[in-house]
């Protein structure tokens, strides 16, 4: 699966399949299944996510850059994927795509 | 209910043949007020979240929401109404709430706020104030 986003603000997109959810803060901070980090996720500017939902790991790519590489526990669940904010912002979503192969969704 | 068919994939979505001001195709909008938008400074259109403040409760409960609001002091304590009550749960730092519109009983360190979505200001109670605080 994978978009682009673009926060008019600072806020935090919380997006995925509902057994594995990712956080992205736009002040600099992430989260998925338990682990967390820092990552560039920075507002009023186009970036592009994906989420790669393997058999065998799961990965999550931020403007072509790994951010989280989860090597255990891929995810079960089909659709419905979800998308939310934690704040009510002006917020721009474009180019959504899922992709059903051995690696993905 | 079991569905008819597989989703269909790959599934791609860049909105650029979907009008404008209506909902996104196949998203179901829970609370989040998005619509298809002109992209900004490019070509063809966007899904926006197009409401920057707690929208109004389309004719359905507010029931388990979880926002940020933002503390303007101005708005503080100006026509308090019961019926718009919420709580407010301190959690890192952000400030979130949570409708309490059926009179559950507030979850632990959780405070008072008002909230009057005829005039959509915040309306804080004293003793948020006095907890936000410390």
């Amino acid at each position: 699966m994978s978009f682009e986003v673009n926060l008019e603000e600072h806020g935090a997109l919380t997006v995925g399949k509902k057994d594995a959810m990712v956080t992205l803060d736009s002040k600099g901070t992430w989260s998925f299944q338990g682990k967390n980090g820092n990552l560039a996720f920075a507002p009023k500017q186009w970036h592009t996510v994906a989420l790669n939902y393997g058999t065998s790991q799961q990965t999550v790519t931020v403007d072509g850059k790994v951010v989280c590489n989860v090597l255990s526990g891929s995810s079960k669940a089909k659709l419905p994927i979800s998308l939310s904010l934690d704040r009510y912002i002006f917020a721009s979503f474009d180019n959504f795509a899922v992709v059903n192969s051995t690696s993905q969704v | 209910m079991k569905p008819q068919s597989d989703f269909p994939l790959p599934y791609q979505q860049n909105f650029d043949n979907e009008a404008l001001s209506a909902p996104p195709r196949l998203w179901y909008d829970q609370m989040g007020a998005f619509e298809i938008q002109p992209r900004v400074g490019g070509p063809g259109n966007v899904m926006r979240q197009v409401v920057p403040i707690w929208p109004d409760c389309w004719g359905y409960s507010c029931s388990g929401e979880a926002v940020t609001l933002r503390l303007i002091p101005a708005y503080i304590r100006r026509n308090r109404t019961p019926h718009d009550r919420l709580v407010v749960k301190l959690v890192h730092g952000s400030i979130h709430t949570q409708d309490s519109l059926h009179m559950l009983p507030p979850p632990p360190h959780t405070h008072t706020l008002f909230f009057n979505s005829q005039a959509r200001q915040l309306i804080l109670a004293q003793r948020f104030l006095r907890a936000a605080s410390t």
